[in-house]
């Protein structure tokens, strides 16, 4: 596509024709504050317009201000972002967003990652008054919690959870600041078809919303000297937590991670990826055992919360084909308060376990029915990546000062392939490496399946093993999973194995991570840069395939004799209900 | 190890770094390049990535071009600034090593000048001897990034104040964190100061250094060097009180007269006779001064702000930054335009810990880099970007010297009674309940430190009065008292500063004759430069009983390129 040159604030920029001025901008990646378009709406891929009043700019021979977000750049415009004309229309809109807004910001999750106060500082704006407005209650009947009072009405949560993922749980009634945002039934989320995915929460500019916080039950739980608490920290953790301390992004920090936690006071610190490779080991087998036996196909993944309840509300004739494996998260818990407390001598009901997670829907799934492997819940409680980061703050913890330690063994030795399971095709990918060798009892030689990788939101590929076709599909986003499954369901398609998560990208990218601002956003690709993270990780391990990892080798020697065994289905394996 | 658990937090490390600035970044980062397994840990009393000096330095850094003369540089760097003190071995691999070390940066991902294709984008001064290299305001923020993706450990908030010995090597250091008071006890194979030196002003819009590194390392036994060429002069605006820069040949009395031709024509720099003469108007009822911006002097227009806009120090963040302080004072009514009313002001340092050519101290185990060595390496270069250049370079000089160190040496053994006296020592004013605060003696340094006469223009008579007061402050240091962890660190950083003051005034007192460009040494009773006795550098250390105690060590001239007109080899007899 040809360029064409523009000039924003005195500096040159090149931008392929038919961008939008914002998109030149982003485009040229310019950290000089002064070409900052201040936008509130906007959130590129999702809903890129602006009805705030904001995002205006001034255009030499222009007599109005013109909107960036709309505006198709022209060879030699001159383009200002920063005049008294754009500064008093964009002071102008922040103070009537001001005005339904709640100020009270020290109390806030978002206070120093707020879209709006950061604005608010750019155009030194600031409130009066005693800086709260609590005029309506906190909805906080699902894992999701809306604050009303922050809402800012921008309908990035509903654009996301329309668009992106297909459901439409968020409804906007009414029009600008007097509209309402809000959970499409009186019941709130719990009432829609909502799966937690939390993608709302990520998209919000502002506070108004955040995930049901659990760190207190964490520190309590820290606090009992009767207490046996063990923590496992999924993959995506070590490919995020660092954005909050100023990390670049896509820094791996699972050194630090391992150490943070124990700083935290946990008895044992281990990884979810060693309960990642038992799922591959699991599943691997399941999908062998339908190849070979005539089973339901496409075996479906079901190791993401969100895609597994979004299944039951949309696809009752597929949930056969969704894989009865628990998640890794529910894994590990039911090995620990199994083998790993008989093997220590613990009670299980002595032992609480934690999980930290990229999610959000995490939070539902402990509380899903059969999920209690060893008699009592797998996993106590879950808190996210930013529920992490808070306590890491209230304990006084300094992240970037924490040296590089290792998980505790047994349960905190994963392979690289257990390692991918946060970026989308990583499942598919640790699942080929492990199904590829039974299939075929031979080394695989190349370890990467190049196919199945990268951030599309649908990728397929074909495999020869050992005479067998092997047609897989990896979907992430749930707007795209339903266009998928109604191919498998009308016939279209024809797979043996699907991968699917419910977010963009996979689970780096889940509604439990760091939250960026649009801006960020608009000029990086999280995903990938996070799930890049993931693959370098993979890669610098010794042990690539996850069912060469020796603590998985010793748990089934030991202790559940052989995949799909009995006593692994009465831990490892779940049903699922029509909704 | 109980014990020592008992006493502390304690941290291992193979490199501990103290100081999160340029200089202990660029360390960490060099340090972590060369070896990606090496533990390194980088401590700063504030937060890393907003602390320090290089924190506010967005001006500019010294650079070079491939076709600038290291010679004709030396020799001007040597007539003008050190008259012929430079250790010139230094001073030539500093300014060999410029390109490289701005390189680095850049690579680095600090916001250097550039041009399109990556190459660094340079602007000539001083008839195109040297150069600038325009730099980001947040410099600092940019390197903690850095340092964070290679795994480098930043702990913020924690002020060191005493290093750890085992058989004279330092092994490590203790401090407290200024929320907590919390003793933290850090034990590594090499340690290196970054600290900044001690600094001496009366007025703030710059940057404070107390001298805990310097007094911490003088305590084990380190060496000190130059420590009484401390005094920097700058015509500043008297509206904003920040430097005018490139107004050295420009500076007028009341009645019109351009007084730098007066007093000091044709200077590279702000001299120490401009500082005397525009002291000397104002006395004489011509003042107030201002500097005239409109005439076209060559300096003014090298090194002000023009004909640099958007590269130089207008970087978009610095020209903000200086758009705030002319609308503060637009606001106060002195506007600031062509003619600035200028003032003058003078900062007393100390940057005097003995460094070799690759940043080691005396002591084994020590390192040190950025200002806390400025002087104390002797190379005697300082142009305006040198801070942010030299403490990159020493930086990196530093890294490589320490990761040879630490591939054949352990973590040394912490003596637990060494660390139990010094805990001891530390929290000593804790509750003393007496009515002495650290401010007091901040306050007296002030009262005999801050004259004209006795920063600037020095005689035996006034260096003697204030070594006078200050053994008077020292019976004060036992008595200081403080309930809380920010008066405990003033408490330290009174007697450490004290102690940075005696270093200046003792040399100065030695050194009798007259000598140096920006950070001149002038004796009003020895006027004239003595190129037969003082080709020679005075150092200080501790002595056996804990006194102070001066020697000289002679400048190897006869070996050096650039010797002084007409200097001879002095006989050994003599």
């Amino acid at each position: 596509m040809k360029n064409i040159q523009l000039i924003v604030n005195g500096v040159e920029l090149s931008a392929p024709e038919g961008s939008t001025i914002l998109q030149a901008i982003q485009l040229n990646d310019v950290k000089h504050v002064e070409m900052l378009v201040p936008t509130l709406h906007y959130l590129k891929g999702v809903q890129e317009d602006e009805n705030s009043g904001l995002g205006y700019v001034e255009v030499v021979g222009r007599e109005d201000l013109v909107p960036a977000w709309s505006e198709p750049i022209a060879p030699g415009m001159v383009v200002k972002t920063d005049t008294p004309a754009t500064r008093e229309k964009a002071a102008k809109s922040l103070e009537a967003i001001l005005a339904v807004h709640d100020h009270d910001c020290a109390n806030c999750v978002r206070t120093d990652n707020c879209e709006l106060q950061h604005l608010l500082f750019e155009y030194k704006i600031t409130s009066e008054g005693d800086g709260r407005r609590k005029i309506e209650e906190i909805d906080d009947r699902s894992v999701i919690v809306r604050d009303y009072n922050k809402c800012i009405r921008c309908g990035r949560c509903a654009a996301v959870c329309g668009e992106i993922q297909g459901i439409g749980a968020i409804a906007i009634t009414g029009e600008g600041l007097d509209a309402n945002v809000g959970p499409a039934s009186p019941e709130g989320l719990a009432g829609t078809k909502c799966v937690n995915c939390g993608q709302c929460i990520a998209a919000c500019p502002v506070g108004a919303l955040y995930e049901q916080d659990n760190t207190e039950a964490v520190f309590a739980a820290l606090n009992d000297p009767e207490k046996f608490v063990v923590v496992e920290a999924a993959p995506s953790v070590r490919a995020s937590l660092g954005e909050i301390y100023g990390f670049p992004l896509g820094v791996d920090v699972e050194g630090r991670l391992a150490a943070a936690l124990r700083c935290l006071g946990f008895d044992k610190v281990f990884d979810t990826t060693f309960a990642a490779d038992l799922t591959i080991v699991e599943e691997a087998n399941e999908f062998l055992d339908r190849i070979n036996h005539g089973g339901t196909l496409p075996l479906m993944t079901s190791c993401c919360p969100g895609w597994v309840k979004f299944c039951e509300h949309e696809f009752h004739d597929l949930l056969p084909n969704l894989s009865t494996c628990k998640s890794p998260q529910q894994m590990f818990g039911a090995i620990a308060k199994s083998y790993y407390a008989e093997k220590m001598g613990l009670s299980k009901e002595d032992i609480v376990v934690v999980s930290v997670m990229p999610c959000t829907a995490k939070k539902f799934e402990i509380h899903r029915e059969n999920e209690c492997g060893a008699g009592v819940p797998d996993v106590d409680i879950s808190i996210t990546t930013r529920e992490l980061a808070r306590m890491l703050k209230k304990a006084e913890i300094q992240f970037e000062a924490m040296p590089a330690e290792s998980f505790d063994h047994p349960l905190g030795l994963g392979t690289g392939a257990g390692i991918i399971f946060g970026a989308t095709g990583g499942v598919m990918e640790a699942a080929l490496r492990t199904a590829a060798e039974k299939l075929t009892g031979e080394t695989l030689e190349k370890l990467e399946f190049c196919d199945v990788r990268g951030v599309e939101g649908v990728k397929e590929a074909t495999y020869e093993l050992n005479g067998t076709t092997i047609k897989v599909a990896v979907v992430s986003g749930l707007a795209n999973a339903r266009a998928l499954m109604e191919k498998v369901q009308s016939g279209e398609a024809n797979y043996h194995f699907i991968e699917v998560m419910a977010c963009p990208g996979g689970c780096v990218n889940g509604g439990g991570q760091p939250i960026q601002s649009a801006d960020i956003k608009a000029k990086n690709d999280l995903a990938a840069l996070r799930g890049d993270a993931l693959y370098k990780n993979d890669a610098n391990k010794g042990i690539r395939k996850s069912h060469e990892n020796p603590a998985i080798i010793e748990l089934y020697d030991t202790y559940l004799t052989a995949p799909g065994g009995e006593r692994s289905h009465e831990l490892l394996h779940t049903t699922y209900t029509k909704r | 190890m109980t014990d020592m658990k008992e006493m502390g937090k304690v941290y291992t490390s193979d490199i501990l770094i103290v100081g999160g600035s340029i200089a202990g970044l660029s360390n960490a980062i060099r340090a972590k390049e060369n070896n990606k397994d090496l533990d390194i840990l980088v401590v700063d009393r504030g937060i890393i990535g907003w602390s320090g000096q290089a924190a506010k330095a967005g001006n500019g850094i010294l650079g070079r071009r491939k076709e600038q003369s290291v010679d004709d540089f030396m020799e001007f760097s040597i007539k003008n600034f050190g008259e012929y003190l430079n250790d010139q071995d230094f001073l030539r691999m500093h300014y060999e090593g410029i390109i490289d070390a701005d390189n680095t940066l850049l690579s680095w991902g600090v916001n250097l000048s550039h041009n399109e294709d990556g190459t660094l984008k340079t602007f000539p001064l001083d008839n195109n001897l040297w150069c600038q290299v325009g730099i980001e305001l947040y410099n600092i923020k940019s390197l903690r990034k850095k340092a964070l993706e290679l795994g480098v450990r930043l702990l913020s908030c924690v002020q060191i104040f005493e290093l750890l010995t085992d058989n004279g090597r330092v092994i490590g250091a203790v401090g407290f964190d200024t929320d907590h008071m919390k003793f933290h006890i850090f034990n590594a194979k090499a340690v290196a100061l970054a600290t900044n030196g001690a600094d001496f002003k009366k007025m703030g819009g710059m940057f404070m250094g107390y001298g805990n590194g310097l007094a911490a390392a003088y305590r084990v036994g380190a060496h000190m060097r130059n420590a009484e060429f401390s005094t920097e002069v700058d015509v500043v605006s008297k509206a904003t009180y920040t430097p005018v820069y490139g107004c050295c040949n420009v500076v007028h009395n009341a009645l019109g007269e351009n007084i730098s031709e007066k007093y000091a024509p044709n200077r590279v720099e702000v001299s120490p006779e401009l500082v005397l003469g525009m002291y000397k108007e104002v006395q004489e009822g011509r003042g107030p001064c201002y500097a005239d911006l409109t005439i076209p002097d060559p300096i003014l227009m090298e090194i002000g702000a023009t004909g640099h806009e958007n590269d130089m120090r207008i970087w978009p963040d610095k020209h903000r930054w200086v758009e705030r302080m002319h609308e503060k004072a637009a606001k106060y009514g002195v506007p600031l335009g062509d003619k600035p009313e200028v003032t003058v002001r003078m900062n007393l340092q100390a940057e005097c810990l003995y460094v070799d050519k690759e940043q080691k101290t005396t002591i084994e185990g020590l390192w040190g880099s950025g200002k806390i060595s400025g002087m104390g390496c002797a190379y005697i270069g300082f142009v305006r970007g040198d801070g942010l250049g030299y403490a990159l370079q020493s930086g990196i000089r530093a890294a490589d010297s320490m990761s040879e160190y630490v591939k054949t040496h352990d973590l040394g053994t912490i003596d637990p009674a060494q660390v139990a006296a010094l805990k001891e020592k530390i929290y000593a004013p804790l509750n003393r309940n007496t009515n002495h605060y650290p401010a007091e003696i901040f306050s007296q340094i002030e009262d005999c430190a801050f004259h004209i006469d006795v920063m600037l223009a020095k005689s035996e008579k006034r260096i003697k009065r204030v070594l006078a007061q200050i053994e008077e402050m020292k019976k004060i240091v036992p008595l200081l008292t403080a309930n809380d962890p920010h008066t405990l660190a003033k408490c330290h950083e009174a007697a450490d500063s004290l102690l940075c003051l005696e270093f200046i005034f003792q040399a100065a007192l030695m050194r009798k004759e007259s000598r140096g460009g920006r950070y001149r040494h002038l004796r009003v009773d020895f006027p004239e430069r003595d190129d037969v006795n003082w080709l020679n550098w005075i150092v200080i250390k501790q002595g056996e009983n804990g006194e102070m105690e001066l020697f000289t060590e002679d400048v190897p001239m006869e070996r050096y390129k650039f010797q002084p007109e007409g200097w001879t080899p002095r006989k050994k007899a003599e």
